[in-house]
């Protein structure tokens, strides 16, 4: 009878590879998308650049840019504090 | 004129059987009538000429003949059995790996590749100098691992740093696999590991208790036809070759050893 319950437990149990597989996963995508902080500070230059151009943005206001798995696609997202349009530059495209 | 292949041994972590793959695949080349000198890149930590028996014949290494104290025809050692179809640049054993640049190697690797059919270098572990130094003239890289997290982890790492430098991909052998585990669920699979780090397979080599017993004696154990991990290497070696050969089939049972895995389906 407690052995039967036990077999149950045990049953249901995740197989330790399965385990291993999925952390190793997680783990490597990690490794293969960690930047370095020196390619974080070109990026975070770059972005600045061309969204002072549309938005007018306080300097050195990129809250936080970070690469995050969603499911099995990796994403970028990147948090800015936009404090208005630059109006004259939109219509002047528009055009 | 360039007319050898050269061939890098890494795998990141440390222990996992580098050393062990390096003289297995080399002597096996030998054993196949190949001409092939080994390299041991790991300074400091001199080891492929005692797994290979040679140790007590070793006069100069690897620095020497890069600081030109030796010319590297002195400097070989030839193997016991294959003569000058097997022949061993050791490490050095004193010295730290800065005394080498990737330059040195790649001078050393196309020199060697003149006179042999295969050069084989046995990188040092880590993805630091040691390891830069050990692929730079490298034409090919394997990289061993085994079914562990760890290990696996270090082998994509090593995967990361080539694809960044302009090599071809490099092949992987997963060593010391363990059917039995494998089969209860309670180890990576080789499907699991292919499928993790997203490189061609060139072989597997099972957990072998021979191996231990092998190079104690200084004898690699492709010599002994009757272990499992000895005909693994064989099948990787004749792979090196160009020759298409199914993956062994590991399971223990008797009868179907000379079943074809379907594992090769990669």
């Amino acid at each position: 009878m407690l052995k039967n319950i036990f077999d149950k437990l045990f049953k249901k149990e995740e197989v330790s590879s399965s385990i291993a597989k999925n952390r190793l996963k997680v783990v490597i995508t990690q490794d293969r998308t960690s930047f370095s902080p020196k390619i974080l500070g070109l990026l975070k230059d770059d972005l600045m650049e061309v969204f002072s151009r549309y938005f007018e943005l306080e300097k050195e206001d990129i809250h936080s840019i970070k690469l995050e798995n969603e499911e099995d696609n990796l994403g970028l997202s990147i948090s800015i504090p936009i404090k208005k349009v630059k109006i004259n530059v939109s219509e002047g495209n528009e055009k | 004129m360039k007319k050898g292949v050269v061939y890098a041994v890494t795998s990141g972590k440390g222990g996992v059987g580098k050393t062990t793959t390096t003289a297995n695949l080399s002597t096996g080349l030998a054993m196949l009538g190949k001409k092939v000198a080994v390299v041991d890149a790991d300074i400091g930590l001199r080891n492929l000429d005692i797994v290979m028996g040679l140790e007590n014949r070793v006069v100069f290494n690897l620095v020497d003949v890069i600081e030109g104290k030796a010319k590297l025809k002195m400097a070989l050692i030839k193997d016991r059995q294959f003569k000058d179809n097997l022949q061993l640049l050791p490490a050095a054993q004193t010295r730290d790996k800065d005394a080498v640049t990737p330059d040195d190697m790649i001078k050393l690797a196309k020199e060697l590749s003149k006179d042999f059919d295969y050069v084989f270098i046995d990188s040092p572990a880590g993805i630091e100098n040691g390891f830069k130094n050990a692929v730079a003239g490298a034409d090919e890289v394997i990289i061993v691992t085994n079914p562990e997290v760890s290990a696996v982890r270090d082998a994509d790492r090593i995967i990361g740093v080539l694809e960044a430098s302009q090599k071809n991909k490099p092949k992987l052998i997963i060593n010391r696999i363990k059917p039995n585990m494998v089969k209860k669920g309670e180890m990576l699979s080789v499907e699991d590991v292919l499928e993790l780090l997203g490189i061609d397979l060139y072989g597997v080599v099972p957990d072998d208790e021979s191996i231990i017993s092998s190079s104690n004696k200084g004898e690699p154990v492709i010599k002994y036809a009757d272990a499992k991990a000895g005909q693994a290497y064989l099948n990787i070696t004749k792979r090196i070759t160009g020759e298409q050969i199914p993956l062994l089939d590991l399971d223990d049972k008797k009868g179907i050893l000379n079943k074809i895995s379907n594992l090769f389906k990669k």
